[in-house]
């Protein structure tokens, strides 16, 4: 034997030892067989060739829920959430698109028919938590699905999609537990990718930092309220404790843990916070606390045009028009690729009305649109400084920055989250967390990818 | 019933040794996965007559190898085959550019699918000729080419560039 194939030898058999253990997959592979939940997958991805003579449709069962990189940690518990959970208020999400310029916005194309999908192989009643998207096709969605071992309980779980969203597939999720109604132990609820490589799955008191695509999560140290990638870099803000502590804000490139300090910010009794980024600029909002008949809460709208280096706190963004003498208070902000940046605002005594408060820049006015009565808002996002989404009910669109909404015909119905990829491609959550959903005119048509 | 009572135990068994050897073909954990998903997805309908082969073992690794290759093909990834390559004799003193093992592994998978499939039989599973051969559905004098080609194209290309080996 030669050196050459000395040499080649020790390298195969030092290589071989990179390979993924097994033990999950095969738990997946007798159960996709055995119980039959595997079903064909449409787009070519790699070698998954699964076959009809697998398919036995009556096993659908929950047996059959192979979870795909379940670990020891991924079990979803019904323990009583951390004290620091239990006053946490529920801002809505931010809309940030993840694109980071509009030129990544696909063309128009005809709207879908709603469809009715499949799982991917090795999940099965998979319900989503939330979503995160890079660029125009490259998509995760974190939340739950029923744990291999088939007792019926919900185990983190992660898929993704090469397709702008219309096939999804399994993968490895993060070894922690996915907040449904609350955050046990350290929790995991929401998910960023930078790229297809780098992406950060977190929550509260737990952060996550793939470079791998997702076949690795390594943990980092403290956790996140709000975590969101662009041009770069990412920002995170974080705090030992929700009300009371402030809120420190980090930066870090992408795909590394050197995170730098650059901001402590007051909080104050402050329930929670958004962040949300376009281009070089970034807005934090620190919501004032509303709960408990707080009688002055405004809210902090903190703005940064380097990337989260510097911040500068432009007060609160929702004009003052006390409805039944209260406050009107911020409840979600969301950028959109055209620069602009909009608030949602909230009358304290009229919580089923909403005002849109929009600046077309960081640094212009805001000017705040007339009160509409939408309902409860669960969801907010701005696809332009004229195109704007309010979840409630049903899904509400505006054409003209707020003055007017209009009920989204076939649309998501109540959703969970909103958020845009560009002036026309953007994304909705249903409120179950079954269905995602896509749009590719801005929101006046929308597509379905339910998960059974 | 009866089937599946076989089958399970088999996976259990041989995922993490088929794992490997896909892992060593693809160069990718999550590739690596999928074939071995797809392998056995595809096997599992028969999976009585698998049992009844002298070296299961052998059956599946075989079928997987295969998928491997056909896969690619199906990408449009071609490469030929010839009975007998002259080894070409040069000096270059190839393994003392190979010292980094991460450099071979990196020349490996930029090799050509059967090629690189018939180094990870013989020199991962130190398997004869003959059974890579019929692993790979071929002759022995092609499997012998396939090796050959391999060796040489690493010599060839840690000498093309031997900054990559430094």
């Amino acid at each position: 034997m030669s050196e050459l194939e000395r040499r080649l030898r020790a390298s195969l058999a030092a290589q071989a030892g990179h390979a993924p253990s097994g033990e999950q997959l095969a738990e997946r592979i007798i159960a996709d067989a055995v119980h039959g939940s595997v079903v064909p997958i449409q787009q070519a991805h790699r070698w998954r060739t699964w076959t009809l003579p697998l398919i036995a449709s009556a096993a659908v069962a929950a047996v059959a829920a192979a979870l795909v990189g379940i670990s020891a940690g991924g079990r979803h518990t019904a323990s009583a959430p951390p004290a620091t959970q239990l006053h946490r208020a529920t801002p809505l999400y931010s809309a940030t698109p993840a694109a980071p310029t509009p030129t990544s916005a696909p063309t128009s194309a005809p709207a879908q028919p709603v469809s009715t999908a499949s799982n991917p192989v090795g999940i099965a009643h998979f319900r989503a938590v939330d979503l995160s998207f890079a660029g125009a096709h490259d998509g995760w969605a974190l939340g739950s699905a029923n744990c291999l071992d088939g007792s019926g309980a919900a185990c983190t779980a992660m898929v993704y999609t090469h397709d702008s969203g219309r096939t999804w597939h399994s993968m490895t999720p993060p070894g922690a537990s996915v907040a449904l109604q609350k955050c046990a132990d350290r929790c995991v609820s929401h998910v960023r990718f930078a790229t297809p490589d780098i992406g950060y799955a977190f929550g509260p008191a737990a952060l996550f930092m793939t470079t791998d695509g997702g076949h690795t999560w390594t943990s980092q140290a403290g956790g996140a309220e709000a975590l969101e990638t662009l041009d770069g870099n990412v920002i995170r803000v974080a705090t030992t404790c929700v009300p009371g502590c402030p809120y420190w804000v980090q930066t870090a490139p992408v795909g590394t843990p050197k995170w730098h300090t650059v901001a402590k910010v007051d909080g104050g009794m402050s329930p929670g916070v958004a962040l949300s980024r376009i281009g070089s600029d970034a807005y934090l909002a620190v919501f004032g606390h509303t709960a408990g008949g707080a009688g002055s809460a405004p809210t902090a709208l903190w703005v940064s045009r380097d990337d989260g280096a510097t911040w500068t706190d432009r007060g609160e963004p929702c004009r003052q028009e006390p409805v039944q003498g209260g406050e009107v208070d911020s409840r979600a902000v969301a950028a959109a690729v055209d620069g602009s940046v909009s608030v949602l605002c909230v009358p304290r005594t009229a919580g089923d009305h909403q005002a849109v408060a929009t600046a077309a820049g960081p640094g212009k006015a805001f000017r705040q649109s007339g009160l509409q009565a939408l309902g409860p808002a669960t969801a907010f996002a701005a696809a332009s400084e004229h195109v704007l989404l309010v979840g409630s009910d049903v899904l509400y669109r505006s054409a003209d920055g707020g003055a007017s909404f209009a009920p989204v015909p076939d649309g998501p119905g109540q959703v969970r989250w909103l958020g845009f990829e560009s002036a026309t491609l953007g994304r909705a959550l249903s409120a179950d967390g079954r269905t995602i959903w896509t749009t590719r005119d801005a929101g006046q048509s929308w597509a379905a990818y339910t998960f059974r | 019933m009866e089937r599946t009572a076989e089958f399970a135990p088999f996976v259990r068994a041989n995922t993490p040794a088929l794992l490997r050897t896909a892992y060593l073909l693809t160069g990718s954990a999550a590739a690596a996965e999928e074939l071995v998903q797809d392998t056995f997805a595809r096997l599992y309908p028969k999976w009585a007559r698998i049992e009844a082969a002298e070296v299961p073992l052998a059956y599946v690794r075989r079928a997987m190898t295969n998928g491997f290759i056909n896969h690619q093909r199906r990408a449009g990834r071609r490469e030929f085959a010839v009975e007998s390559v002259p080894e070409l004799a040069d000096h270059w003193d190839a393994a003392a550019h190979l010292a980094d093992r991460d450099e071979v592994w990196t020349l490996l998978r930029t090799l050509p699918d059967r090629q690189r499939a018939a180094l990870v039989l013989r020199y991962f599973h130190d398997l004869p000729d003959e059974e890579i051969a019929s692993t790979l559905d071929c002759r022995v004098g092609t499997v012998r080419s396939l090796i050959s080609r391999g060796l040489a194209a690493l010599r060839a290309t840690s000498g093309a560039s031997p900054r990559r080996l430094a």
